[in-house]
């Protein structure tokens, strides 16, 4: 992963010493409320429901385990000894004191670690594949773009007031998108031309929330190292043109729609026209020097354990299941990437106590050469453990709960942390989601019924992705009073598209029920080897409807 | 009243900001709105006193472009300290049009906000408050590092 060199600490130290000043002449009353708001935020510092909340940077979901330990020792020292994380490869602490800010900074600086821009209308932290650097299918591995992109916005002058929020997420696969590029302000899938040179296609003005959109297609190809220029013309026509008059309309995805992409384009190319070639073009020896970080480790030279595997699974009841949901192909032969899974029934989406903390962080140095990344899924991903240590992973997992073996099935449950946590939310999410995971924890049936997307926001402002998850569920306020609305065919991949609403919504305790009976029609009309989703296509929401809202007789 | 900081320093503030229902003063340098100075350009251009121009949110760079020779100053209003438009409009006065003369930020700003500002190419700032002044001369660097160039230096990767 990238390690900071003298330049970037002293960014992250400095940025503390300025957050501490502001905090002290907010607390001596020489800030208000509402002009302290911007500063904070641009820090990752809420105030919520019950306390402030920090969101703090995992860039592009890459953490050492000496970054987690660190985690684990900030949470019990300034917080309740967990931490949450969230559907942008960050983690949030729910119980900070405002006072002790600056030190949990501190402490983060220590470790390379650091909450700016994780909130505030400005440049928010880069997303990208949880697989990234490590799956066979890589035009080009996405981590040291990203890495780029990081350094671009962090402190960019002209971009931190900015309409409304701004996303980027870089995807490097051409058969996936992990990364759910098509549903950020500025989407960047990494490809080659004909001649072999690494650009991007770049999509804008995806999102979710309120007025949920995919991405337009504003550039076929842009050579690598017109990156930053390029961002630079789209932001800077955004944060000029962007409609300020009403929150609610000030994201990218509205400037795009209102223009048409057409002229959307015109008018960044024409901007981009003055920048291009400029000072912010970037040179080869950046590419390299940033490259160098993400260069592979020394693999062993080993082949696929596939013997070894089967032998130890016809020994082992319940590895088999672990393998098929938990483990993702590696690029190398021998070695595999799993995911630590973070949805252990009877807790929330998301949430990692400082044990576990500690306890992930020591399997990655034993199994994983120290590394960990966090997927916009709620896992942890350990991304290079060898065939033949699995069985060993999976033991010591288990003894943590991190061995559920449910990825990607209807229990993976993405979820924001909703009405018991958030000031916004309308309804609360982690409950429904239990009472989803402990109506199908059969883990036959579970798996029986495979790839199942299943997301639940507390609130429109989409924190748990509803609309792209292939069942929606959406918490809405009906005169004080808590309902659920549901939607099927949601898809955050190479088919970006946005679920359709089923019908009139239920109450809290309807809503296992109801997605039984989704997923009856599911098992009932599935052709052999059909996925949930592609059911979903193929039939369209009716007979889903009619199941759902049928009178009993 | 010591609110105006230029240049790094608390000055003395010579210029008038005519607001868009006032009547602009006989004589001394003026900061007038952009629809009295467009009403008649012609005979601003030709005065020999100090002219500047302030531009509110909705008005852009290109409003003035054909005017940079003449103007001394441009004032950037910000409505409310949110709104970053100002940002860019500085960037391209100074580095598209290369406007050389004074860009003062007006209105509705923080002193947490000066740092960013000066990046962006405003080199004067009047202050709501003489207290924010002194508060905002000692926030201008509280950064060391610059990932990104600006108008006050080349990003940190053409020096690495």
């Amino acid at each position: 992963m990238y390690l900071y060199d003298s330049f970037d600490q002293k960014v992250v130290d400095e940025r503390v010493a300025q957050f501490r000043e502001q905090t002290e002449r907010y607390l001596d009353g020489k800030i208000a409320d509402d002009e302290f708001l911007p500063l904070r935020l641009q820090n990752g510092l809420y105030i919520q429901r019950h306390a402030p909340m920090l969101r703090i940077a995992i860039p592009y979901g890459l953490l050492s385990s000496r970054q987690l330990y660190r985690l684990a020792d900030l949470t019990e020292q300034y917080d309740k000894g967990y931490a949450h994380f969230t559907t942008r490869q960050n983690v949030q602490f729910n119980w900070p004191a405002l006072e002790d800010v600056p030190d949990i900074l501190a402490g983060l600086a220590e470790v390379q670690m650091h909450a700016i821009q994780t909130s505030g209308n400005c440049i928010r932290n880069t997303t990208t594949d949880q697989f990234a650097g490590v799956v066979q299918d890589e035009i080009d591995d996405p981590r040291p773009w990203c890495e780029l992109i990081r350094q671009w916005s962090t402190l960019h002058p002209e971009f931190a007031f900015l309409p409304r929020k701004f996303k980027i997420a870089v995807n490097a696969s051409p058969d996936a998108d992990r990364a759910a590029v098509r549903f950020h302000d500025i989407g960047l899938e990494l490809v080659r031309d004909d001649s072999g040179a690494i650009g991007f296609r770049v999509f804008v003005g995806g999102g979710l929330g309120r007025t949920p959109l995919v991405g337009q297609n504003v550039r076929d190809f842009l050579p690598a190292k017109h990156l930053l220029t390029y961002l630079d013309a789209i932001l800077r026509m955004y944060n000029l043109n962007g409609r300020r008059d009403n929150k609610f309309k000030a994201r990218i995805k509205i400037l795009v729609k209102a223009l048409g992409v057409d002229a959307f384009r015109d008018r960044v190319e024409s901007e981009w026209a003055h920048l291009k070639d400029g000072p912010g073009t970037l040179t080869q020896s950046e590419i390299e020097r940033v490259s160098q970080h993400f260069i592979d480790p020394d693999y062993a030279d080993l082949n696929d354990a596939d013997a070894l595997l089967k032998e130890q699974t016809a020994n082992n009841p319940g590895f088999d299941r672990w393998l098929a949901r938990n483990i993702t192909r590696h690029k190398k032969p021998g070695y595999a990437a799993v995911t630590l899974s973070l949805k252990k029934v009877g807790y929330a989406p998301g949430d990692c106590t400082s044990g576990q903390m500690r306890a992930a962080a020591q399997l990655a140095d034993s199994f994983s050469l120290g590394g960990l990344r966090v997927s916009h899924e709620q896992n942890l991903i350990l991304a290079d453990v060898r065939q033949d240590q699995l069985l060993d992973l999976w033991q010591a997992a288990k003894q943590h709960g991190f061995a559920t073996p449910t990825i990607g099935t209807l229990s993976d449950v993405i979820c924001c942390p909703g009405g018991d946590y958030c000031a916004l939310a309308n309804a609360k999410s982690i409950p429904i989601a239990e009472a989803i995971q402990a109506q199908f924890d059969d883990l036959d049936y579970l798996f029986d019924l495979g790839d199942i997307d299943l997301n639940i926001s507390g609130c429109m402002n989409a924190c748990g992705h509803h609309h792209i998850g292939n069942i929606g569920i959406l918490g809405v306020d009906k005169k004080g009073e808590e309902f659920y609305q549901v939607s099927l065919g949601g898809d955050s991949g190479l088919n970006a598209r946005v679920g359709k609403i089923l019908g009139p919504s239920f109450k809290a305790d309807e809503v296992p029920a109801v997605v039984d009976k989704v997923i009856q029609v599911y098992v009932d009309n599935r052709t052999p080897d059909e996925t949930f989703i592609d059911t979903v296509d193929r039939l369209g929401i009716e007979p889903f409807k009619e199941r759902v809202y049928a009178k009993p007789h | 009243m010591q609110n105006l900081i230029k240049d790094g320093q608390l000055q003395h503030d010579d210029w008038a900001l005519v607001e868009e229902d006032t009547p602009v003063p006989a004589s001394g340098p003026v900061i007038l709105p952009l629809a009295v100075y467009r009403g008649q350009k012609s005979e601003w251009d030709a005065s020999d006193r100090n002219i500047g121009v302030w531009l509110n949110d909705e008005q852009m760079a290109e409003d003035v472009t054909d005017s940079l020779d003449k103007l001394a100053l441009i004032a950037l209003r910000f409505p409310k300290f949110a709104d970053g438009r100002g940002f860019s409009k500085a960037r391209l006065l100074r580095e598209r049009h290369a406007f050389a003369g004074e860009i003062r930020a007006i209105g509705d700003f923080l002193p947490d906000q000066v740092f960013y500002m000066g990046r962006c190419g405003i080199n004067a700032f009047a202050c709501r408050t003489d207290e924010e002044a002194s508060i905002a001369l000692a926030l201008f660097a509280p950064f060391s590092v610059r990932y990104q160039g600006g108008t006050d230096s080349a990003s940190l990767f053409e020096q690495r």
